[in-house]
């Protein structure tokens, strides 16, 4: 059995990249696979507080790196689901502390056990983004509909390519669809043509994420949140399940549909 | 009096005094007593002093007679005798105490040989750890480790104890997972038995 491993990036910093790697991975735990997230944010890690298990890390990335532990005494089990691991970040220690190779061989080492693998990217473009993508087979780039996360999207998926990650898939995060009926946030369609990649899911701006995050509770298991639906809907499409796309509004739900060949 | 014995010198992290290890330990001792003098007021308050002996071994009685006149300085600890081979001589002397004056906030580390006492408050995301005892005069809320190298009568105490995680020698405990109503005075965390216990600081 071989693992897949999944990279969430976004080179703009707070677009959504740990709220995305937490759902997914939590909703990929429910759908019964093995999932072990990595945070790759050396510094300021941030994944092990959305999921709530801040205060189980004895271990760490650069311990299982450096040699000071064995690698299944880093993993922290999920509360909720025991197929759901985390490798967290060292909070004391910077990005120069592990390097491209070691991160390959850390994920080569975790595809034996788990389905999948699913890395939180730092934000910016320099070696914690270098780490990240070098154990990676798959990539996701997030982005919100602001035209400086857009620019900053496109930069990395041009990265992507250049590092060998193909055919990276868009997560469009916080979008509010009152606002772009007001013509007042960009649209989805211009979005789409700008970063001409496949679109993997629509999550519309959700202040029950605030209090998900602060509780350390992924929105994903959550009824009733549009958030958590639109997260539910994406883990079911990494799965390969066909899921038509959260309706936020019939007219452009229609259009979103018709662009990417579902309607 | 020729000053060729001892020698002050200053680096970020205090101050080094460096004892000719060529010269009787008698003089040594005059000359290091004698620029105290000298020095007056000038040392700052918990100045750390580091002493490089160079090839001289020390007996206990020498050692002693040393940090006799190091404790009439006020304000001045010294934290370890280094001789030539960059070895720690004595690291911990009993009632060696790392003050802190500042809040400690997410990604930092204080390490120390002895205790640690912290001015200020510890934030999650930050870290400290002692051989000796820890203790925090404002809220923690980071990781400590008390009695690091295994010292299991180690203790951690703060005036707010709401840490993420704490740790006594080779022993653990992490905060529960729904945070109970911590009450608003100083307490104090120990080992009894296997488990690490908290009760109100009553001294």
């Amino acid at each position: 059995m071989a693992g897949k491993a999944y990279v969430i990036t976004s080179g703009k910093g707070g677009v959504g990249k740990t709220t995305t790697t937490a759902n997914l991975g939590t909703g990929l735990a429910k759908l019964g696979k093995k999932v072990v997230l990595i945070d790759a944010d050396i510094g300021l890690r941030n994944l092990d507080v959305v999921l709530g298990l801040e205060n189980r890390i004895v271990y760490d990335i650069v311990d299982v790196v450096e040699g000071n532990c064995r690698l299944e005494q880093a993993l922290i089990k999920d509360k909720r689901y025991s197929s759901l691991c985390l490798l967290p970040a060292a909070q004391t220690r910077d990005k120069t502390a592990v390097n491209p190779e070691q991160m390959a061989e850390l994920t080569d080492q975790l595809r034996e056990e788990f389905d999948y693998i699913i890395i939180d990217c730092p934000a910016g473009i320099e070696q914690g983004f270098k780490n990240a993508i070098a154990g990676a087979d798959e990539a996701v780039v997030v982005t919100t509909p602001e035209v400086s996360a857009v620019r900053d999207a496109d930069r990395i998926i041009g990265m992507l390519e250049a590092e060998g990650v193909h055919d990276p898939q868009l997560i469009i995060n916080r979008v509010r669809i009152d606002m772009i009926n007001r013509g007042d946030m960009m649209d989805i369609e211009d979005m789409i043509e700008i970063l001409a990649i496949k679109l993997l899911g629509i999550v519309p701006e959700d202040e029950k994420i605030v209090v998900s995050t602060n509780k350390g509770e992924p929105v994903v298991l959550s009824d009733n949140t549009r958030s958590g639906e639109a997260f539910w809907n994406i883990t079911r499409r990494i799965e390969g399940e066909e899921v038509p796309l959260i309706n936020l509004e019939e007219g452009l739900l229609n259009k979103i549909k018709r662009l990417v060949g579902l309607g | 009096m020729l000053n060729r014995g001892v020698t002050f010198k200053g680096d970020l992290e205090g101050l080094i005094i460096i004892l000719n290890d060529e010269l009787e330990f008698d003089y040594i001792k005059e000359e290091l007593r004698s620029k105290f003098i000298q020095a007056g007021d000038f040392f700052d308050d918990d100045l750390m002093v580091r002493v490089k002996l160079g090839r001289r071994g020390l007996t206990t009685k020498q050692k002693n007679e040393l940090l006799e006149i190091f404790r009439e300085q006020r304000g001045i600890s010294v934290i370890e005798f280094i001789n030539n081979d960059n070895r720690f001589v004595d690291s911990k002397e009993e009632g060696d105490t790392l003050l802190v004056k500042r809040t400690i906030r997410s990604g930092q580390t204080v390490r120390f040989e002895g205790n640690i006492v912290i001015l200020g408050d510890v934030n999650p995301g930050a870290e400290i750890v002692a051989e000796g005892d820890i203790v925090v005069m404002g809220h923690f809320r980071g990781i400590a480790h008390a009695g690091a190298k295994g010292d299991t009568s180690a203790t951690i105490s703060a005036f707010r104890l709401e840490p993420t995680q704490l740790r006594i020698a080779n022993y653990i405990t992490r905060a529960p997972d729904i945070p109970p109503n911590s009450p608003d005075t100083p307490e104090i965390a120990s080992l009894k038995g296997k488990h690490i216990i908290i009760d109100y600081l009553r001294k």
